[in-house]
């Protein structure tokens, strides 16, 4: 039997050779193979490989039979990348999308095992099997709800994307563009030549393997769109901070945030009872607390989420267990709970921060790097007798218009009367 | 590997050239000294970035922008303040302490700073009357918010009330009708009086025709409702 290679075989093959690769790579990588979305990427690049291989097999072999099954890995591809997709902006694998794109699929399987739902074709000296008829527009048709959900993740994860990984977003969408618009593209336009088949198939798989690539080397990327991580904020049963980490500024009220974490501890006991995590839902984002022995951990974000509640339960109880001994001596200082910080970077290391947004935005060196004119210095220090407090007005301070210091003092010394007034009755 | 922590050797020379950069009066900004660390230290782009993002994180490096109008109230304490000099119009320095502490316990160095902040941006305004210093929405006029700090005195409320339910009240009888001291409910109509707010005729009391309206207004905003009133 003489077999049909072809320039499409050849590069069908070495497509499956790529998209294979990508999905051993991102299986060994450490960082992300384990996050649930990256397993749903997973199986589609999978399917995907047998798609190539189904595909490959069945032009070498002009095989009808084959083809079909090709064309039904196909389906179940794009079913699963939509599940992806949708399970990375949303945790959760349903969308309205998917109703319409069942419909479609649907006729596209039906289509499929009807007579003439596939040719053999001669062109350009090579025999291929074509996609004919109706067939042929809703395969083009469901490929095309693959094309629209890459480009849309691709792009909107570049365009959300903090400025610290904007860079790698950036590539992430050029292998979004490569393997949706290039490989649609490239599809399409080989209906009049036949060799840019082969550019569709390595299009498409340099692309995939592209986007591994970069989720390897940056798995933030995957949650710039879910949700955004705002603050973590640790206290103790007595209400006590000892803890707080930023990754965004928060909608939250600071004063709303406390109160919450001060109101849950009265419940403590029934909400431990209760598996000790609360979600509080309010207009401007979510407040996620986690009650546990000696610590109440409270999380801002402005959604819900199933994997930043997990990360916080995992924070909460190593943190526990970190500082064991400070919590029974019922230490509140917070200098002494500083390495907490490796904690974040266990635990909510995938989270994007957004505290700078652009890489133009002025800074300043937090006060204690910052020199200001002794005098002032001096007279603050007498105003502002906490240190922490005193660090913080200096900040603003920087940020002030000009002559507010002098103002400011203009104005202590005018309140002087009532300031005393106020610390007698004190 | 060890964790990158604040005392790496990387961190601190990083950590140098954003001191050197504010010494020379330049704007710091991530661009800047990502250029300048890249450019002297020949350290990697990615292990750069973190350097950049752990000074971030560790609030070593904050937003340097300078304050607007807008910006100014996204400090949550500063914007309860705020919203305190708004909803009690004619609220004094000590009673704000007062509120701000029954939520927030903050010194009062940081209360006066925030409120001249607030003074700052033209967001209120302050006005001195006797002892006390009064903060006010910018919007609202002085003599306006005199009368409000005036009205939180219950025995200066009383009187406008009374004053304003039935003419023709005797000075001499005042106290009794409030059962309050004589010297006392004396002192609150002089203090009344000379602002302009009532006078005295032959021992009677009325309202001050002009500022009458401003009066009833007032008890309006106050949901103060008066005897005479619909």
């Amino acid at each position: 039997m003489v077999l049909n290679w072809t320039i499409e075989v050849i590069s069908t093959f070495l497509a499956a050779i790529i998209i294979f690769f990508t999905s051993i790579l991102t299986f060994r990588s450490k960082e992300i193979s384990k996050i649930r979305s990256v397993m749903y990427l997973r199986v589609t690049w999978n399917l995907t490989v047998l798609f190539y291989i189904s595909e490959g097999l069945s032009y070498l072999y002009l095989d009808f039979t084959l083809n079909r099954i090709c064309a039904l890995l196909l389906f179940f591809t794009i079913l699963f990348f939509i599940l992806s997709i949708n399970y990375i902006t949303k945790e959760s694998i349903f969308s309205k999308s998917l109703i319409l794109f069942g419909v479609v699929s649907g006729l596209y399987v039906y289509l499929l095992f009807q007579p003439e739902s596939l040719i053999i074709s001669y062109t350009n000296g090579f025999y291929t099997i074509k996609w004919g008829n109706f067939f042929g527009f809703f395969a083009i048709l469901i490929q095309f709800f693959m094309f629209v959900y890459a480009f849309l993740w691709g792009y909107l994860t570049w365009k959300n994307a903090p400025f610290l990984i904007k860079r790698e977003a950036f590539i992430f969408f050029l292998g979004m563009l490569l393997a949706s618009v290039g490989g649609n593209l490239f599809y399409l336009l080989h209906l009049w030549l036949y060799y840019l088949i082969a550019v569709t198939n390595l299009s498409f798989s340099i692309g995939v393997l592209i986007i591994s690539i970069v989720i390897i080397k940056q798995s933030k990327l995957l949650y710039i769109l879910p949700f955004e991580l705002c603050r973590i904020s640790v206290k103790d049963q007595e209400g006590n901070p000892l803890f707080d980490h930023d990754w965004s500024e928060s909608k939250v009220n600071e004063l709303v945030f406390t109160g919450f974490i001060n109101a849950i501890q009265v419940m403590s006991q029934e909400l431990i009872k209760m598996g000790g995590l609360l979600d509080i839902h309010l207009q401007e984002g979510v407040v996620i607390l986690h009650e546990s022995e000696r610590v109440c951990v409270g999380i801002v974000s402005s959604k819900s989420s199933k994997a930043l509640r997990e990360s916080l339960v995992h924070f909460t109880k190593d943190f526990e267990e970190l500082f064991q001994k400070l919590l029974k001596e019922k230490n509140h200082n917070m200098k002494d709970y500083e390495l907490a910080y490796t904690l974040i970077e266990k635990h909510f290391a995938n989270f994007p921060s957004r505290l700078i947004r652009s890489d133009k935005q002025p800074l300043i060196l937090t006060p204690k790097y910052l020199e200001i004119p002794q005098l002032l210095d001096n007279k603050l220090k007498t105003i502002f007798s906490n240190k922490e407090e005193y660090e913080r007005i200096k900040a603003e301070l920087i940020r002030a218009p000009l002559f507010t210091s002098e103002d400011f003092l203009d104005l202590y010394d005018e309140l002087k009367d009532e300031i005393e007034k106020l610390e007698n009755q004190e | 590997m060890s964790a990158l922590t604040l005392e790496h050797s990387s961190v601190q020379k990083v950590l140098e050239i954003a001191e050197e950069l504010v010494k020379e009066n330049k704007v710091l900004t991530t661009k800047i000294l990502y250029n300048r660390a890249k450019h002297r230290l020949k350290i990697p782009r990615n292990g750069l970035l973190k350097i950049i993002q752990l000074l971030i994180d560790r609030r070593v490096i904050v937003d340097g922008s300078r304050f607007t109008r807008d910006s100014v109230l996204s400090h949550d304490i500063r914007n309860f303040i705020y919203s305190i000099i708004e909803n009690e119009i004619g609220i004094h320095f000590s009673e704000l302490k007062r509120k701000v502490d029954s939520v927030s316990a903050i010194s009062t160095g940081q209360l006066i700073w925030h409120l001249e902040m607030l003074l700052k941006f033209d967001l209120i305004k302050k006005v001195k009357f006797t002892k006390y210093t009064i903060f006010l929405p910018i919007d609202i006029e002085d003599q306006l918010g005199i009368i409000y700090f005036l009205l939180k005195d219950e025995i200066n409320l009383s009187i406008l009330k009374l004053l304003s339910e039935k003419s023709n009240l005797q000075k001499s009888n005042l106290y009794e009708t409030l059962e309050e001291e004589r010297e006392k409910v004396y002192y609150h109509i002089k203090t009344l009086q000379d602002y302009g707010i009532i006078m005295v005729k032959a021992d009677i009391l009325s309202i001050v025709p002009e500022i009458e309206n401003t009066i009833k207004f007032i008890f309006k905003n106050m949901h103060i409702q008066l005897i005479n009133e619909d």
